[in-house]
């Protein structure tokens, strides 16, 4: 054997304990630790099984009649109808504590963005108790549907995820529109926080929110514009 | 001396690479949790508005109505179903629930539901009550044959959430798996809660991976039925099964492109395991992968760009993310030294796979790899697929002794069984028939 072979053997000897050495503890794995356990929500009732006994009747109640004249479908097609109460009509909401509402821009032609009569309406007291949202505002003062707020926000609220943090309180608006179907179709930052990482999440949080829920039966318009608030709270 | 510097900048850079492979490392891992607390809504029992007197049968439909939607309901993560407390009722001195009894109760909307039966169809009538401001939110009217009282109220609990989120409900999604008797293993389709169980293959043999099209109008699978595993179509329309490829080796693990139009599947007719995309006659397209590593379980994307799959060229197997030109390859997990059965999330948004610790867990990652979640870790958990709303998972599980197949959200809440017996594999989740 030539000491040449005999070196580069010793070298590649050498070399290959070096590799597990040096890569072993950069290969080693942390142990999963799993988290705490799981809670299981229990299903809502027993169903009846078809045999079980007959079930003692109960005196007959008569509702409110059906409107006859509402056409029955057939259960593969949708048939929803909105309709506001008309008894029962609940006392209006005392306002919120004043927050620091937005206060739309006196742009030109921003006034009625989507072309409805009755401008802008502040409705920010449509928004539920814990909300993390700052205030909201909607360019067609008729539509009046608190369940259509609540849910449509929830949903915007739930695909927000903030990525920044910041020592100062920051806001952005987000203006979209929604049509009839529930889609937005327009989406834009219309008062930017400053951090543009802030704007873009805000605006995702909408856009991830599509569709929202459809427009009730009896709005009569075609679209709706909204600008909400996404603040930033320090702390 | 010029050899003995090749080979040692070599060796080094061999090291290198293997030591940047598995340099990336988590702090911690977090359970997936709810950042939001779901929405409160009760649903009454069901009152009769007809004229006739109500049979008992007909009074047990209408009770299991109730039940149903208040089980589907219950079943989205956003919302939780409220239940008549009957000590709050005594405790109040009511004899019926009011508007007022439900707000206190905690809940939101409240949900009422009236039926008729004219002739031997069931007619149901749905309202929503913003219980906060005791007004109707919407309503809505569907019609079937009594029979059909469960399809009925699926597609009432459809209505309710789509008119609540925006988004179609799954209530009427079907699930197909396999399920193993003695030495045979076919294919079944049931509800997605597990109602309406009904047998798709009744060769007498190994069937295994079935998997819908987008459409939900055929369920692709492998069978030995002929010997070896070759891939079949079973046609729902009219219950035929056809022969879609034969080629040497293995013929398995199909996913069908969002637009229907091309099946990824495993084939191993040219050596080892490999992803190859498949014209729906069965015809090979192109092979995506080229490697001695055995490459499997093919997911796509759903704006039908990407691919997602199981290799084991580390040693272990790992999730990739590949186009669908077979380029530009990049690993997903990191986390575990066993992560396999992908399926990308029809928001695009996540995967969610199984991967090995002291068991097998279903977890998550987005589709950088980042964000790592434990979404189902009692008992070894299996197969998990997506709902075609995203918004939950099923998987097989063998927590309780015998493997079956569970569902859970996709926070790995509200985790339900939805078979029993034992011998499930294999759940894929039907689209959302419009």
């Amino acid at each position: 054997m030539r000491t040449g072979d005999l070196i580069i053997s010793i070298i590649l000897h050498v070399a290959v304990i070096l590799t597990f050495v040096i890569s072993g503890p950069l290969t080693q794995k942390k142990k999963l630790e799993l988290g705490d356990v799981m809670h299981i929500r229990l299903s809502a009732g027993q169903e009846l099984k078809p045999q079980a006994p007959p079930v003692e009747l109960k005196p007959i109640e008569i509702p409110s009649p059906i409107q006859m004249d509402e056409p029955i479908v057939p259960v593969m097609e949708v048939a929803s109808k909105t309709q506001k109460a008309i008894v029962n009509k609940p006392k209006p909401k005392p306002k919120p504590e004043k927050k620091e509402q937005y206060q739309p821009q006196t742009e030109k032609g921003d006034q009625n963005r989507t072309g409805q009569e009755g401008g802008k309406k502040d409705i920010s007291d449509e928004l539920s108790s814990g909300s993390r949202f700052g205030g909201a505002s909607i360019d067609n003062a008729s539509f009046s549907y608190p369940y259509w707020f609540d849910q449509a926000f929830s949903k915007i609220e739930r695909n927000w995820t903030n990525p920044v943090f910041s020592n100062s309180k920051i806001q952005c608006t987000i203006y979209f529109q929604v049509i009839r179907s529930g889609r937005i179709i327009r989406s834009e930052i219309k008062e930017s926080s400053g951090i543009s990482a802030y704007d873009r999440a805000c605006l995702q949080a909408v856009e991830r929110s599509q569709p929202l829920p459809p427009l009730p039966d009896t709005f009569t318009e075609e679209i709706i514009g909204i600008s909400l608030i996404f603040p930033y709270l320090p702390g | 001396m010029k050899r003995i510097l090749v080979v040692i900048s070599l060796l080094i850079s061999i090291c290198a690479v293997a030591a940047a492979q598995e340099v990336r490392d988590y702090i911690g891992i977090l359970d997936a949790k709810r950042t939001f607390e779901p929405t409160k809504i009760s649903v009454e029992d069901t009152r009769y508005i007809g004229i006739d007197f109500i049979s008992a049968s007909d009074s047990i439909i209408m009770q299991n109505c109730a039940i149903i939607l208040r089980k589907d309901l219950d079943f989205s993560p956003y919302y939780q179903i409220v239940l008549l407390d009957t000590f709050f009722m005594k405790h109040m001195e009511l004899t019926e629930m009011s508007v007022l009894g439900w707000k206190r109760l905690g809940s939101k909307y409240l949900v009422k539901l009236d039926a008729e039966f004219p002739g031997e169809n069931m007619r149901l009538r749905y309202r929503v009550i913003d219980v906060d401001n005791s007004q109707e939110s919407f309503r809505g009217k569907f019609e079937a044959a009594k029979a059909d009282y469960r399809a009925l109220t699926h597609t009432v609990a459809n209505d309710i959430i789509r008119n609540l989120t925006g988004d179609e409900g799954i209530f009427r999604t079907k699930i197909c798996y396999t399920r193993k008797i003695g030495e045979v293993r076919e294919v079944y389709i049931a509800d997605f809660d597990g109602n309406n169980e009904r047998q798709i293959t009744k060769n007498g043999s190994i069937n295994l991976s079935p998997a819908f099209d987008r459409a939900g109008n055929n369920i692709y699978f492998t069978s030995y039925k002929d010997g070896r595993p070759k891939l079949y179509k079973y046609s729902m329309a009219n219950g035929t099964t056809d022969l879609i490829a034969e080629y040497e080796g293995i013929n398995s693990a199909a996913a069908i492109s969002p637009d229907s139009s091309t099946i990824a599947c495993v084939l191993s007719k040219d050596g080892n395991a490999e992803i190859y995309l498949l014209e729906l006659s069965g015809k090979v397209k192109k092979r995506l992968t080229r490697n001695w590593a055995i490459e499997t379980a093919p997911t796509w994307s759903p704006d039908g760009k990407k691919i997602a799959f199981t290799s084991d060229r580390t040693g272990v197997p790992q999730v990739y993310i590949m186009d669908v030109e077979g380029m530009n390859e990049r690993r997903v997990t990191f986390i575990g030294s066993y992560n396999d059965s992908p399926c990308w999330s029809p928001r695009g948004d996540r995967l969610t796979f199984v991967s090995r610790d002291n068991g097998f867990v279903v977890c998550s990652v987005d589709t950088l790899g980042n964000d790592f979640k434990i979404l189902a870790h009692l008992g070894n958990n299996e197969n998990p697929k997506f709902s075609p709303d995203g918004n939950h998972i099923v998987f097989t599980s063998d927590r309780l002794g015998q493997k079956d197949i569970y569902t859970m959200d996709l926070f790995g809440q509200n985790q339900r069984r939805m078979t029993t017996g034992g011998g499930y594999a294999s759940p894929d989740w039907g689209p959302i028939k419009r």
